[in-house]
Formats: C-alpha cells, sequence, structure tokens
C-alpha cells in the first residue's frame, strides 16, 4: 500500500462520520496504546470461544467515539459524532504516525 | 437504593438448549429498528379500516410487559414501588427501547416524558418525520409495567401519546390514566410452545459455529447509559418481546382476514414477508461488515458459502431458534431449517394451529441473506453503505432470490423450513 | 394509466414493495371504485382519481412528491 491507510465512507450512519479504515500493517498493541488517547479500551476476546477468531478491540467514549477493529487485522471502523469533526483528522493523524513507526 | 438495585436487576438468560434468551417467561429475540418499524409501518397501512390495527400494537405491548414485570414482582416480593421502577426503568434501557423515568407515576397513572425512545428515534432515522406518533411499543410497555408495579388487573390502565420524537418534538410523552372503559387483555403466551434441541453443525466447513454461538450470546449487547439504544451494527438494535411481535402479525392478520376477506390475505402476507427481508439486510448486512464480524467470523471465512453458514451460526445467537442449511446450492439455492423458531413458538401457544405457513421474519431472513451474498455479493464488495439504493438494486436484479416456507410446525410439521431459490 | 406502469414505477424509483404498501392504503378507495386486491390486475387502468390518492399516500409514506402521469411520458 503506498499510503499509510484508505477509507471508504460508510453513508448510513445517522449521528456520526463513520468510515471503515484499511491500514498498512495489522492493529497491534502499539497502535491501540495511541488510540487509547480517544476513550477507554476494551478487548473481548473471542479467540477463547473460537481457536479461529481473533480479538476484537473498541475504543468508546460515551457516545461520541467509537473506534472498533480486530487485532491482528487491517481493518479499523470509526465513528466519531457529527459535532466533533475535528476528531476525524486526529485520528488519521494517529494512523499516520503509527505506520511511520513501524 | 443503588444497593438494591445491584442485586435486583432484570436480564433473563440465555438457554442453549432452546437457543432462546427468556426474562421472567419472556423470550426476547434481537431485532433492528429497520424491522421494528417497517413491520409497524406495515399494519398501520391499514388503520383506516382496521381501526383496532392502534390499538393492537399498545395492547400487545401492555399484556408482555405487564406478564414479565408481573411475574418477577410475584417472585421479588420484597421489593418496594421505588424499587419496581428502577427495575423496570432498567430493563427498559437493557433491552435497548431506550430511557423513560417513572418518577411522576402513581397507581392511577401519570405522565411519561422520554428524549431517547427506541421507535421515536428509529422511525424518524428510517422514514423521515412523522405527523402522528409512533411509539405505541413504547405506550403499551409503560402502561403494562405500571399495572404490575401497582398490583393491578392487565387492561385497568390505558395509556396514549401526545408527543413523539418522530414527529420532531423534543420528547416523547406518555399519559397514562385508569382505563375509561372496562377492558381485558389476553395473558401473554409467555414461553410458548418452544422446542429443545441440540444443533447440529455441519463438519466439512471452516465455519465454527459453537464457538461463534458462544462467543455472541456472552457479548455485552445493551443499551447505553445515556440514551438506552443499543447502538451496534450500523443499526439500532433491541432486545425485544418475541411475544409482541408475534401479537401483532398474527393479531394483526386476523383483523385483517375478518375485515378483507381470507382470499385477499396474500399481500398482507407478502409485506409481513418482506418486513423480514429488510431485516435481513439491514441487520446481518451490518452484522457482516461490523468490526465484530471481521474479529470472531471473517477469519475463517474463504468462499461465499462461508459467509452463509458464518450468518446462520450468527442468528443461533439471536433467540430466533435452532437455524440450519439443509442444502446450499452456490448462487443456486439454500433450505434452511428451523427448530423451535419463536415464530412457531408463539403461534402454537396463542392461536393453535394454521392452515398456511406462519414464519414470515425467518422467510424473510433466509432470503435475505442469500440476496446479500449472491445478489449483492457482499463478501466482495464490503464496506459498503446499505442504504436505500443498494436495497433497490437487489429488487431490480431479475434473478433476485425468492423464499417460501415449505414446512411450518403451526402446519402440524416437526420443523420450519425455508427454501430460497432464484425468481 | 395501468396498474402495471404504476407498479413498475413505484417499485423501481420509490422503495421496493411501496406499490404493495401502497394498495393495501387505496383499499377502501378500491372498493368504491367495484375493485378488491385479488380482482384488480396488472391491465386495469387507473383513473386520475386514483392517481392522485396515490400520489398523497406517496407523499406521507416515503416523504416523497411525485407526478406520476409526468414520470411516465
Amino acid at each position: 500500500m503506498k499510503d499509510f491507510f484508505r477509507w471508504t465512507q460508510i453513508r448510513n450512519c445517522r449521528k456520526f462520520y463513520k468510515r471503515c479504515y484499511t491500514t498498512r500493517y495489522p492493529v497491534d498493541s502499539l497502535l491501540l496504546g495511541q488510540l487509547e488517547v480517544f476513550g477507554f479500551l476494551e478487548i473481548q476476546s473471542f479467540s477463547k470461544y473460537s481457536s479461529q477468531a481473533l480479538d476484537l478491540f473498541k475504543i468508546k467514549f460515551e457516545e461520541e467515539v467509537e473506534i472498533s477493529g480486530t487485532i491482528g487485522f487491517t481493518q479499523i471502523q470509526m465513528s466519531i459524532s457529527r459535532s466533533y469533526p475535528e476528531m476525524v483528522q486526529k485520528f488519521e493523524k494517529t494512523l499516520r504516525n503509527w505506520s511511520l513507526e513501524k | 437504593m443503588n444497593q438494591t438495585m445491584s442485586t435486583q436487576l432484570l436480564r433473563g438468560a440465555y438457554l442453549p438448549q432452546r437457543h432462546a434468551y427468556v426474562a421472567e417467561q419472556e423470550p426476547a429475540v434481537l431485532h433492528c429498528h429497520h424491522y421494528n418499524c417497517y413491520l409497524q409501518a406495515v399494519l398501520l397501512d391499514t388503520r383506516d379500516y382496521l381501526p383496532r390495527v392502534e390499538q393492537l400494537l399498545i395492547d400487545s405491548a401492555q399484556e408482555v410487559a405487564y406478564a414479565q414485570f408481573k411475574n418477577y414482582f410475584d417472585t421479588h416480593a420484597h421489593l418496594g414501588e421505588l424499587d419496581k421502577m428502577q427495575v423496570i426503568e432498567d430493563y427498559f434501557r437493557f433491552a435497548g427501547f431506550g430511557k423513560i423515568s417513572l418518577a411522576n407515576t402513581n397507581e392511577l397513572g401519570g405522565t411519561i416524558e422520554s428524549t431517547s425512545d427506541h421507535y421515536g428515534l428509529g422511525w424518524k432515522y428510517k422514514f423521515g418525520p412523522s405527523k402522528q406518533p409512533v411509539s405505541y411499543f413504547t405506550c403499551g410497555f409503560l402502561t403494562g409495567a405500571l399495572e404490575a408495579i401497582h398490583g393491578l388487573k392487565c387492561g385497568m390502565l390505558s395509556g396514549h401519546q401526545t408527543s413523539c420524537l418522530a414527529m420532531g418534538d423534543p420528547f416523547s410523552r406518555f399519559v397514562i390514566n385508569i382505563s375509561p372503559t372496562h377492558r381485558t387483555l389476553a395473558p401473554s403466551p409467555q414461553e410458548g410452545a418452544y422446542q429443545t434441541y441440540q444443533l447440529h453443525p455441519p463438519q466439512d466447513i471452516p465455519v465454527d459455529y459453537l464457538g461463534i454461538i458462544e462467543a455472541l450470546t456472552h457479548m455485552p449487547l445493551e443499551g447505553q447509559e445515556q440514551s438506552g439504544l443499543i447502538e451496534a451494527f450500523d443499526v439500532m438494535l433491541t432486545r425485544h418481546y418475541a411475544n409482541y411481535y408475534c401479537n401483532i402479525s398474527y393479531g394483526f392478520l386476523e383483523e385483517f382476514r375478518n375485515e378483507v376477506g381470507a382470499e385477499n390475505h396474500t399481500i398482507a402476507i407478502e409485506l409481513l414477508t418482506e418486513a423480514g427481508h429488510v431485516c435481513a439486510f439491514n441487520t446481518f448486512g451490518g452484522i457482516m461488515q461490523s468490526s465484530e464480524w471481521n474479529a470472531l467470523i471473517r477469519p475463517s471465512l474463504k468462499t461465499p458459502e462461508d459467509w452463509v453458514h458464518g450468518m446462520v451460526a450468527a442468528v443461533n445467537a439471536f433467540g430466533w431458534g435452532f437455524w440450519e442449511i439443509v442444502e446450499l446450492l452456490p448462487n443456486e439455492k439454500l433450505v434452511v431449517k428451523i427448530h423451535s423458531g419463536y415464530e412457531a413458538n408463539a403461534y402454537l401457544k396463542k392461536f393453535g394451529s394454521s392452515n398456511v405457513p406462519i414464519s414470515f421474519l425467518a422467510t424473510g431472513g433466509v432470503t435475505g441473506l442469500m440476496n446479500l451474498i449472491y445478489t449483492l455479493n457482499l463478501p466482495e464488495r464490503t464496506p459498503l453503505s446499505l442504504d436505500e439504493e443498494v436495497y433497490k438494486q437487489i429488487h431490480l436484479t431479475p434473478q433476485m432470490f425468492v423464499g417460501r416456507q415449505v414446512h411450518c410446525r403451526a402446519m402440524g410439521d416437526t420443523y420450519d423450513l425455508i427454501e430460497v431459490v432464484k425468481r | 394509466m395501468k396498474v402495471k406502469e404504476i407498479q413498475d414505477y413505484l417499485n423501481e424509483k420509490v422503495s421496493p414493495y411501496a406499490w404493495q404498501r401502497v394498495k393495501l392504503r387505496l383499499l377502501p378507495h378500491l372498493k368504491k371504485i367495484g375493485k378488491y386486491f385479488h380482482t384488480i390486475s396488472d391491465h386495469d387502468e387507473l383513473k386520475e382519481e386514483t392517481l392522485d390518492i396515490i400520489h398523497c399516500i406517496i407523499e406521507d409514506m416515503y416523504n416523497q412528491k411525485l407526478n406520476l402521469k409526468e414520470a411516465m411520458l
């Protein structure tokens, strides 16, 4: 991938800017640490239920921000309240910095 | 009071031998605002000549909420009035119906305002502003819940809605009073004529049915603290009452046949089934594009047929019964067998037998799945905005999939069987 | 204008199953003109009065203003 990430806008989201990002590298703990500034991190350990499954992460701040994805996979979904459009740029900057650090 | 609350939450449990969520004898099923609102809209399309249909929507909610909370309070006799109110407010939020406060109510009724109500907001998001109030369910729920709190008989109170979020009002307001006429509402069919069963996961595919069901039934899906809404998979989800859907769908069909004639019921059945198709498109589509799917299910998927299996595995965690694929021919045919489907469970208990198939949601749902996977080619196109334009694309495809119910428990069969082929 | 033309137009341009929902609402009117769901056929011609009612129903149901006659041209 030439860019740090690609994204697709999901149009049917009511209160949020919702985008689906494909990242250059699989999501790792370094990125999760950097994304924690956006909210509280939760991990759902799906791998404990199924050997084929990966673990899900979610970073939420009240009902304004939700960033979620799969640890070890290159897709991240981001929903940010329409009241905080500047958060989109901050999120993308974080992705860019993380890619450079890798 | 908070201390009391921490031990007095009504939640219910997932029963693996029935693939059902049951809370105080009321089965709960996962459904989205698209289904909830579309189904209601179809019923309301007939209100000019079925004047009882609006009351049916309210009464059906009143019956199930009353039955559930009466059971709960009968077995928790030590709870005081305020504790009972909190149990109800909490369950309403937990189930994704929204946020309410019963503070201004007593045994004579009262007024309840909500700034976050699933039906009011869901309707506005789906259809745009409404000219009339739309939160019939919420109205009936509140009325039945108040009756249960105060030990009244079901039907002694009646409610109506005076403002609505769907109409652009800042809140939905419900006014509940002593019923001016003597009303006796029907008892809830509660757990219905359910079946116990053991799922037989297919052995020759990479999808881990049992792991998926286990993971999904343990997911913390509940209404958010502030809004009381479950925003997940790009839809607003609810842990809704299976018996509510059955009361309104089959109650409506009965009224419709009485008024319009049984020979005319095809149009009503088509639309009830279409509600299931709308549900599949939005909820299944949302799930198959979610981070949960990407983590839990997608790593094992290689072919479109695996996607079909992955979604069917997930449906087994919705409280909809046991879904098993009997036959899957790529881009050609899908046959799904259902044991303990919630539609048949309730129908058999409340209405007895039927001379036509009645699993409308299941028929629409299985059909919708094939259209997502093959007609829309979602596995290759995700991430995709699943909006009205995309939905139209499916229907404009000459060879979209159509479904029919081949076997039906309400007609005497031992399971439901849905067959989907190209039209 | 024929029933089939309206059905195809609504289901294609407004929403899948829009015609079925319109028909459900139209019943009282259909009865007035001697029709029923099971007797209405694709080739039946709908008059101006019926089209006006359909316009109102679509506006109410989908918040869309249509002019069926122009749309068919």
